[in-house]
């Protein structure tokens, strides 16, 4: 017996509030997620060079067959998919994601997606009971923050439910104790802003691609499901094998022998540990929560019930509190979250935006009587006032949010600064108009990833181990855990089917070399079916160092795959998976080609190649200690002060075109590459729009 | 080591306890945990110093410790000493210091010991100046109203 699918895909036209169904059986190729959320926008979106706001853009909302299952660090995971209007200065087709229970009430309701066309003509909220599915009126919705929005769509449901309840159907034919999940957007997504995120229950957002703009362009204030069902398992007994062989590798297996994983990062971490991190002084409170059946539930509650289930940079981008408090969060910290969240605006977009703002501000260039004409009290940026007119702002439209609603590179545009503070970095974009996450200069698999992409890739998967560990214990004066020559050897066994150790040379040499382009090129093929497609958590996929797995040896290779199998019935190989991701990766590619993407528009932002944060003060320098291969040895060397070369950066991009088979003149898959896959029609309507290279 | 030093004229203490220009700050940063690392913008040197700050291994990898490493590149900070408020001695001491430490954390303590210490011999510097304009100001003459 197949498991895992539902069979249907919900397909809603909100232009004329007309609902069908998308057989999955058609998509099941692409795995799940954002596999099948590509192929379905593929297919729907007519003209795939349409603005993000406009109706004819389709968003994709897609669950994995792990969905609703007890397979670890994936079953709460859902991928949203479409044209976003982050991107700049093309609005890329891209996609987000977010955790919770949203997907697996999904499956429950009996669905393994939803795909969303049209515009309603007036605000709209879309009601799944199982099979049953209304669109609504949310006039009275329209204006509520995130968090009042989805109170009262559970009282309007629940409240219907208690009725439900009375009708004497058994427990397995309509009764649940549980609320419906609600994906929402603010205020911000109401004023289509680009700065604009998606959010559901308390603090699980997709905040990047701005699709909390794209839904307002939609009229589409809230999409609410709950759903009775369960999830078919093809083998049960293999799943509970496979959920009980990975709590070897968590703390749930290990609780006499605990150990604190790096930064409460990977499979082996601690409950509530990643978000303790941001706890306020003094102290509150606190307690782990985390998504559906994950093994180590990464977020915490507060005791003040402020921030619930945020994580990451959802406190990350403001933590000029702690600057102007000691060092530590605090309250400050626990108001602007809240604020933001309630707003439903997009965190990453705010924390590189906040840096620019505040170095305008040292500059002497914005505020009142200044060149950018500005109210808002830069000299609180740390404080809540400051954060709450910053926000009010933006939601409407008034002073500089006005621009800033645009996203930080438009604005920049606007105030005719982009050229200038991209190239000298006081506005820290990396490419895209993306706020740079990790160094392109120095981690060159993160910043090749989103140059070849269209967003900042934020994926975390050799970050901890060429970076993180290296780094800190270099500080530190420690010893890392594994040795340079000991990372390379351990990721040449994983890496299949490269196996090239040399992918791990981080040195001036290696980081444009045929190596880096198979690093990058798995990262890219494993994360596009792995993490994506099947939603396997960032937070702790991939496995490759686990503190209490054999000789230190994580699950990566054997487990993605194993809970895959059991679930579906399927009987995948790991690289068959990898696969699977390369034709993923290979249609999206054709989808941004078709959208303009060319070989000559994938630079970096100028900081990356004239900036080379070398030892001084005038620019920023941090340290970066990574694995490097000089003169035939392995060591971490800090490469802090590394600037690209623009010529060797266009080289190593013909060696990643050829590696992939695409078109090294134009970066487009040629048609033998995409038959090659099954993509002859892909091929096909890359010619038809004379993008197929000759 | 701070008392190997002599201690700053009056002018260089002023210089050494302002705030420089955004033009002229000293950069730092800090590593925070999923973040990567963050720009920190350091105008005084009261400021830079305190920012200095790291932990051990163990606390800095456990989030529950809220362990940081805010980071200052202890040459850029000697050349930003030398070169933005002109104190040769105090920068080649920092120098001294980073060169002798076996790492950052080695380091973090004796620089930020060091350069506290500076500040502290600077306002003594002051407050001993400010005296002097008091005694000053008390010996001299009074006003013409008040003498007629």
């Amino acid at each position: 017996m197949n498991g895992g699918y539902t069979g249907k895909i919900l397909n809603v036209d909100l232009t004329s509030r007309k609902t069908s169904i998308i057989e999955t059986a058609k998509y099941e190729d692409w795995g799940g997620g954002h596999g099948i959320g590509s192929a379905v926008f593929w297919d729907l979106c007519k003209d795939k060079t349409v603005s993000g706001f406009d109706p004819g853009n389709v968003v994709t909302i897609m669950t994995s067959p792990l969905s609703g299952t007890n397979a670890p660090a994936v079953a709460g995971r859902t991928e949203v998919q479409g044209i976003g209007v982050q991107g700049y200065p093309i609005e890329w087709f891209t996609r987000s994601n977010f955790g919770g229970r949203f997907s697996g009430m999904l499956k429950f309701a009996g669905w393994d997606g939803i795909a969303i066309q049209g515009k309603a003509d007036k605000p709209v909220w879309i009601d799944m009971r199982n099979d049953d599915v209304q669109i609504r009126d949310a006039g009275d919705l329209w204006g509520l923050d995130t968090l009042e929005t989805q109170e009262e769509i559970w009282r309007r449901v629940t409240g219907e439910l208690n009725d439900w309840w009375s009708t004497g159907r058994g427990r397995d034919n309509g009764r649940t104790t549980q609320r419906p999940a609600v994906l929402t957007i603010g205020p911000a997504g109401e004023r289509m802003t680009r700065v604009a995120a998606l959010l559901h229950d308390a603090g699980n957002g997709a905040g990047q691609g701005g699709f909390g703009g794209v839904f307002g362009s939609k009229n589409l204030k809230a999409i609410s499901v709950i759903g009775t069902g369960g999830v078919k398992v093809a083998d049960p007994s293999a799943l509970m094998a496979a959920r009980e062989w990975s709590n070897k590798y968590a703390i749930a297996g290990n609780w006499d022998n605990y150990q604190p994983a790096p930064f409460g990062m990977g499979f082996h971490s601690a409950p509530g540990s990643a978000a303790a991190a941001y706890a306020p002084t003094p102290p509150i409170p606190i307690g782990p929560m985390g998504c559906m059946a994950c093994q180590h539930n990464c977020r915490v509650r507060f005791g003040g019930g402020q921030t619930n289930g945020s994580s990451c940079l959802d406190f990350l981008f403001y933590m000029w509190d702690a600057r102007k408090h000691g060092g530590k969060p605090t309250q400050v910290l626990q108001d602007a979250v809240d604020l933001v969240q309630r707003a439903g605006i997009n965190t990453f977009e705010m924390e590189g935006t906040i840096i620019w703002l505040a170095n305008l501000y040292g500059m002497g260039l914005i505020g009142r009587g200044k060149k950018i004409e500005s109210s808002l009290p830069f000299d609180q940026i740390g404080e809540t006032i400051f954060a709450k007119q910053l926000f009010d702002a933006i939601v409407e439209g008034k002073d500089i949010g006005k621009d800033l609603a645009q996203g930080s590179a438009r604005a920049a545009e606007a105030w005719g600064r982009y050229d200038e503070d991209t190239a000298s970095g006081v506005l820290p974009l990396q490419a895209w108009g993306y706020p740079q996450h990790y160094d392109a200069r120095t981690e060159v698999e993160w910043g090749y990833g989103s140059l070849l992409g269209e967003r900042d890739i934020n994926e975390h998967d050799f970050n901890i181990w060429v970076y993180w560990v290296p780094t800190v214990a270099t500080l530190s004066g420690a010893q890392p855990p594994m040795s340079a020559e000991e990372l390379s050897e351990l990721m040449a066994k994983k890496l299949v089917p490269y196996s090239d150790p040399m992918m791990m040379d981080y040195s001036d040499e290696g980081i444009y070399s045929e190596s880096m382009a198979k690093l990058v090129a798995w990262h890219r093929h494993y994360t596009r079916f792995y993490k994506q497609s099947l939603a396997y958590c960032d937070w702790s996929w991939a496995d490759f160092y686990n503190t209490y797995g054999p000789d230190h040896v994580g699950m990566t290779g054997e487990g993605e795959q194993k809970f895959f199998n059991a679930v579906t019935g399927k009987n995948i190989t790991f690289e068959e998976g990898l696969e699977t991701g390369r034709k993923i990766w290979n249609l999206d590619r054709a989808i941004w080609v078709l959208q303009g993407r060319h070989k000559d528009m994938e630079f970096f932002t100028e900081q990356n190649y004239q900036v080379g944060a070398v030892p001084g003060f005038t620019t920023f320098e941090a340290p970066y200690v990574v694995p490097v291969h000089e003169n035939g040895t392995w060591s971490y060397k800090n490469v802090a002060g590394r600037k690209l070369d623009k010529g060797k950066v266009e080289e190593w991009k013909v060696k990643y075109y050829k590696l992939e088979g695409w078109d090294p003149e134009s970066g487009c898959p040629t048609r033998e590459t995409l038959e090659k896959l099954g993509l002859a029609n892909v091929a096909d309507e890359l010619a038809a729009a004379k993008k197929l290279p000759a | 080591m701070v008392h190997d030093l002599p201690a700053p004229e009056a002018e260089l203490a002023e210089r050494l306890l302002a705030t420089v220009p955004f033009e002229q700050q000293l950069m730092g940063s800090r590593l925070n945990p999923m973040r990567g690392s963050v720009r920190v913008d350091l105008r005084t040197l009261n400021e830079a110093a305190s920012f200095m700050e790291t932990a051990a291994y163990e606390e800095i990898m456990d989030p529950r410790a809220q362990a940081n490493i805010g980071y200052v590149d202890p040459l850029g900070l000697a050349l930003w000493i030398e070169t933005v408020f002109g104190d040769t001695g105090l920068a080649d001491a920092v120098r001294e210091v980073a060169a002798g430490a076996a790492s950052y954390a080695a380091a973090v303590g004796p620089v930020r010991e060091l350069v506290l210490g500076r500040l502290e011999q600077c306002e003594q510097v002051l407050a001993a100046e400010g005296a002097t304009d008091e005694r000053v100001a008390s010996d001299a003459p009074q006003s013409d109203g008040e003498a007629g």
